[in-house]
């Protein structure tokens, strides 16, 4: 009897030493930049983005979306400099228009446990665009994390009659 | 052997209510206690913490900790603990390695609860307070970018950090043979203010354990008493 109400005591005190292991990677863990409609919903077109892969492939990473009033773009680990090709396509027309927007930034890593998967966030320096289809673009939060629920960019659209 | 189990045995029956309970309802004059007439010096006693040694043997961080203490009338125990944290992690999934080596210290007080103070075991309630500040590297190589496809370095180097925090302990230790006792303590650690740099979070946290606003742990200790 004895030996068992020692056994159970070491087993509660190894129980106690075990502290509970658990692994606090954030849930939303993907970094990347959100870009706002600035003149509400895109309505009258579909909107693809691609950008360039380092083997000269292009990358779709929005695929003919409409309706929507905000966009989520990856960012590149280790480029200096992403450029994302904004297709747009009139729903009547069909009439494609094109345009790039370069955005220039660093890119810091960032760590949460080593359990969690190496993570980039990024500081935006600088955007230029063309200007087919997009009148502007403003940096509204240039910290690119995966805090996604403040916009980084603000994309204005030209008037579909300028 | 026998002795070092009583004493564990000891410690978890310390949320006993036989132990907590007042004394009994009979005379008090019985009861009442010669005034006790120890000296206040009753000696000192260095230990050695024996479960962050088996922490760095056996897993990816611990500790070296040794701890200097104070023999006040077999009641009043003031404390200093030092130590070297280090951790030296990497995991296999996410492949980063993090390290990091620093010295940690505690200052506290603990107190004999047991009624007889001057017995060969006692039980412990102490406090302390903890700080370390430290630096800690995390890297990884061949971080693949999943859209564009470039593989790319990961490195964090020397970033400077400071944790300090609060630890609630109890313990017991028991009188083996001549001036060596062996005894344990759980702690509960609870963070009061820390800086963790700019890149994020710290990992593993000299003396602390792993970062976090609170964490349970525990030593074993080896002491000489003199």
């Amino acid at each position: 009897m004895r030996k068992t109400v020692i056994n159970a005591l070491l087993l509660t005190l190894a129980a106690a030493f075990v502290a509970c292991s658990s692994i606090d990677c954030p849930l939303n863990s993907r970094v990347m930049m959100t870009c706002r409609m600035g003149d509400g919903k895109l309505s009258s077109d579909t909107l693809t983005v691609s950008t360039t892969r380092m083997d000269d492939t292009d990358s779709v990473l929005v695929n003919r979306v409409c309706d929507i009033d905000s966009i989520m773009l990856p960012m590149s680990y280790v480029h200096e400099c992403d450029s994302f090709y904004f297709d747009f396509k009139d729903k009547v027309t069909k009439a494609h228009v094109i345009d790039t927007v370069r955005v220039t930034k660093t890119n810091v890593p960032h760590f949460e446990s080593v359990d969690c998967n190496p993570m980039l966030f990024h500081e935006i320096t600088k955007v230029s665009h063309t200007t087919h289809r997009i009148a502007s673009i403003e940096t509204n939060n240039s910290h690119v994390t995966y805090n996604t629920q403040i916009a980084n960019l603000i994309i204005r659209l030209k008037e579909d009659n300028e | 052997m026998n002795k070092t189990l009583i004493a564990i045995a000891l410690g978890l029956a310390l949320s006993a209510p036989s132990l907590h309970a007042a004394p009994g309802t009979g005379d008090k004059d019985a009861t009442k206690q010669k005034k006790d007439s120890v000296a206040l010096f009753r000696g000192v006693s260095v230990s050695a913490d024996m479960v962050g040694l088996a922490q760095l043997a056996f897993s990816d961080y611990g500790q070296y900790e040794a701890a200097l203490r104070v023999n006040l009338r077999d009641k009043f125990f003031p404390i200093v603990e030092v130590g070297l944290g280090k951790a030296n992690a990497e995991n296999a999934t996410t492949r980063i390695t993090y390290k990091t080596s620093a010295p940690y210290f505690r200052v506290g007080m603990d107190l004999n609860m047991m009624k007889n103070k001057h017995d060969d075991y006692r039980i412990y309630l102490g406090a302390r307070y903890a700080f370390t500040y430290f630096e800690y590297d995390a890297f990884s190589t061949g971080v693949k970018d999943p859209v564009w496809g470039d593989a790319g370095d990961y490195n964090i180097s020397g970033v400077k950090c400071n944790y300090h925090w609060l630890e609630a302990s109890v313990g017991v230790d028991a009188k083996i043979f001549g001036p060596i006792r062996l005894g344990w303590s759980v702690r509960y650690r609870k963070r009061l203010s820390n800086n963790d740099g700019d890149y994020g979070n710290t990992w593993y946290v000299p003396g602390f354990g792993k970062q976090g606003g609170t964490r349970l742990g525990g030593t074993f200790n080896v002491i000489v008493e003199i």
